[in-house]
C-alpha cells in the first residue's frame, strides 16, 4: 500500500499566531519499501509522518493512504480505516506498556480494532513470535522485562494489529548492538512481507544498509527525495548544512579520497570499504614502524 | 588514592529471579572517568542504582568515600552522588530551566538569595545560560540533558552518574553533551569523578578506563584502546567494536594497536605516497 502526500501544509495556530511546522510537502511513500525520513531535531520529521496515519490533519493538501483521502476536512469517523492500516510505533514505544502481561498487551491492539478475543489472541501471539519474545515470557508483567524485552512487546503490539504499512520513530535508539541488529532485521521481514515501512533515523548507516529511498527534511520542507547510494554521494558541506552524519565507512572513504584514494561505489560496510582499500596499496611493500609494532594481533 | 566507591562482594537480585550480581567487586578511584558496558539487561542501570541506594543489596557492601552505604548514610552519600537519566522527560520539575535548578538546592536549604548566582554559574557550565527563562518542554533533547546536569552540578557531587544520557539524543545533542562533560572534567579535574554508562563505543572511548559488564560480572577493566582491538570478545559480549578497529582488522596489515580514525586515515595516507 502506497502513501501519497500532495501539497502538503501543516501549521499550528491560525491567522497572526500560526507557526507553520509543514511547508508544500509532495512524495510517494512506496508500497512495500523501506522510506527513511532524516533531518535534524525541528526540521519537521515527527510532524510528517504523524500526518501518514491521521493523527494530525492536514492544514492544506492532502494525503492519500491507499484509496483514502485524508484532507483537512475529513471526519474523525473517517480515520478509524486510516489508522488500521498504517501501523505507529513511537519513540521509546515501551513507555506506552500497560497491561498486567505481556500477552494482554499485545492483545489490546486487535481487540481495539474489532477482533474478539479468540482472534486477538491468535494475532497477538503470532507478533510475539516474529519479534523473538519467547512464550515462558507471555504472562510476565511487561514491567518486569528488560528494556530490550519491552521494546519488542511494544513492537508485537502494533504488528499484531496487521497494518499495511508500519512507521517507525527511531526504533532502534537505546538499544544495545544485539538489539539493534534484531530490530533492523524485522524491518526487512516486514518489508519481505510486503509490507511498506517508513523510518525516522539519525543513524545514517542504518539508513543506507536498509532504506530504498530516503527523505531530508528541513525547516519544514523535502531537501531531497533520493535512493541512499545516490544521496551520500553528495560532497560533504551538503551534509554539514543540513545537519546530517554520513554514514561511517563513506564519511571514512571521503577522507581518503584527499589523500588519493578513489571509490568505483559507495562503500556500503566496513567489509566493502576494507576491500575497496585493499586493492589500491601494495601491501607487500607496506613495512611496520617499530613504534607501531607490538606482536600477534590476536593475542 | 582515595576511591570514590568501593563495591565488595556485591549480592543482588530482583526478587523471583536468580541473582544479577554475586559477590561483585568494584573501586572505582576518585577523579577517574570511568565507562560501564553492557547489553540491555546486563546490568549497568542496576549496579548504578545501588550506588545511589535507590536500590538495596542483599549483601555485600558499597562505599562512598569510605563511608558505607546503610539507611543513616544515606542521605550524606546521595549528596555526593549526582545522576542523570536516559529519558529528559522524566527530570524536570521547574516551570523554567532556572526553577528547574532552584528545585534541588531548595531542597539543599540553600538561602534564596545565593541561588540566582549559583544558577547563573551552573547554567553557564553547561552552556544554558541564554536559556535559563524558557521552559524545559521547549528545549531539545540535548539541551535537556544539559540542564538535567546543570542541576545535578548545582548541588556539587563529587561523583556524577550518567546512565546512558545520550542514547535519546540526535548526533548534535549527543556531541554537545558530550563536550560539556570534557569540559567539566577539565575544569574539576581529580575533584570529579564521572561514571558513564553507555553502549555508544564512541562515548566509551572518551573514559580513562571502561569496564565491560556481562550477566552482573566484570568481564573487562582496561583502558579503552586496549578494549576495543578485542573484536571476538565484544561480539561475544553483545557488543559492537568500534568502526575504527573493525576496519583496521579488515586490512591485511595494519598497526597493531588502537587507531583512532584519523590517525588510521593519516597511517593509511602514507602508503600511497
Amino acid at each position: 500500500m502506497a502513501i501519497n502526500i500532495e501539497g502538503l501544509s501543516f501549521h499550528y495556530g491560525a491567522g497572526k499566531n500560526a507557526k507553520q511546522i509543514l511547508d508544500d510537502i509532495n512524495l510517494t511513500v512506496e508500497a512495500g519499501q523501506i522510506t527513511a525520513i532524516v533531518g535534524q531535531t525541528g526540521s519537521g520529521k515527527s510532524t510528517l509522518v504523524q500526518h501518514l496515519n491521521a493523527l494530525l490533519l492536514p492544514s492544506g493538501g492532502q494525503v492519500v493512504v491507499g484509496d483514502q483521502v485524508v484532507t483537512s476536512k475529513t471526519k474523525e469517523k473517517a480515520l478509524g480505516p486510516v489508522r488500521a492500516q498504517v501501523g505507529m510505533v513511537f519513540q521509546f514505544p515501551e513507555n506506552q506498556l500497560f497491561a498486567s502481561t505481556v500477552l494482554e498487551d499485545v492483545m489490546y491492539g486487535p481487540k481495539n480494532f474489532g477482533k474478539n478475543d479468540e482472534e486477538a489472541e491468535a494475532l497477538a501471539k503470532e507478533a510475539l513470535i516474529q519479534v523473538g519474545m519467547k512464550e515462558e515470557f507471555w504472562q510476565h508483567s511487561p514491567f518486569d522485562l528488560s528494556g530490550g524485552q519491552m521494546r519488542r512487546v511494544a513492537l508485537a503490539g502494533v504488528l499484531a494489529m496487521d497494518p499495511q504499512a508500519m512507521v517507525f520513530d527511531e526504533p532502534a535508539a537505546g538499544l544495545d548492538p544485539k538489539g539493534q541488529e534484531e530490530l533492523l532485521d524485522l524491518l526487512q521481514e516486514l518489508k519481505a512481507a510486503q509490507k511498506t515501512v517508513v523510518l525516522i533515523s539519525h543513524q545514517m548507516d542504518q539508513v543506507l544498509a536498509l532504506a530504498d529511498q530516503v527523505v531530508v527534511m528541513q525547516d519544514g520542507r523535502v531537501a531531497a527525495i533520493e535512493a541512499p547510494d545516490q544521496l551520500f554521494l553528495r560532497d560533504r558541506q551538503w551534509f554539514l548544512d543540513h545537519a546530517l552524519d554520513l554514514p561511517e565507512p563513506v564519511a571514512f572513504a571521503k577522507d581518503l579520497e584527499d589523500h588519493g584514494y578513489h571509490f568505483d561505489h559507495l562503500p556500503k560496510s566496513v567489509t566493502d570499504l576494507a576491500e575497496q582499500i585493499k586493492c589500491q596499496v601494495d601491501w607487500d611493500r607496506v613495512t611496520m614502524p617499530n613504534s607501531l609494532t607490538g606482536g600477534d594481533r590476536d593475542e | 588514592m582515595t576511591n570514590a566507591i568501593t563495591i565488595n562482594n556485591l549480592t543482588y537480585g530482583y526478587p523471583d529471579q536468580d541473582p544479577l550480581f554475586h559477590d561483585f567487586d568494584l573501586e572505582v578511584q576518585e577523579g577517574q572517568w570511568l565507562s560501564i558496558v553492557g547489553h540491555n539487561g546486563s546490568g549497568k542501570s542496576t549496579l548504578a542504582k545501588l550506588i545511589l541506594g535507590l536500590l538495596e543489596a542483599n549483601s555485600g557492601t558499597i562505599s562512598i568515600f569510605g563511608q558505607q552505604l546503610t539507611i543513616e548514610t544515606l542521605a550524606e552519600a546521595r549528596a555526593q552522588v549526582g545522576m542523570v537519566f536516559q529519558n529528559p522527560d522524566n527530570q524536570f520539575v521547574g516551570a523554567t530551566v532556572a526553577d528547574d535548578v532552584a528545585f534541588g538546592l531548595e531542597n539543599r536549604q540553600v538561602p534564596s538569595e545565593e541561588m540566582p548566582k549559583m544558577i547563573e554559574a551552573v547554567l553557564q557550565q553547561v552552556g544554558m545560560a541564554d536559556f535559563a527563562d524558557r521552559e524545559p518542554h521547549t528545549l531539545s533533547g540535548g539541551q535537556k540533558q544539559r540542564v538535567a546536569l546543570a542541576s545535578v552540578l548545582a548541588l556539587k557531587p563529587k561523583v556524577i552518574i550518567l546512565d546512558e544520557a545520550t542514547a535519546m539524543l540526535d548526533p548534535a545533542g549527543k556531541s554537545a553533551v558530550l563536550q560539556t562533560l570534557k569540559d567539566l572534567k577539565n575544569q574539576y579535574q581529580d575533584q570529579l569523578t564521572l561514571i558513564v554508562i553507555t553502549h555508544d563505543m564512541a562515548e566509551a572511548a572518551l573514559a580513562d578506563r571502561v569496564v565491560v559488564i556481562n550477566d552482573g560480572q566484570l568481564a573487562f577493566d582496561q583502558r579503552p584502546q586496549d578494549l576495543f582491538v578485542q573484536g571476538q570478545a565484544l561480539k561475544e559480549l553483545g557488543l559492537d567494536q568500534p568502526f575504527e578497529s573493525q576496519l583496521s582488522q579488515a586490512l591485511p596489515k595494519a598497526p597493531n594497536q588502537y587507531l583512532t580514525k584519523q590517525e588510521l586515515a593519516a597511517w593509511l595516507s602514507t602508503l600511497k605516497d
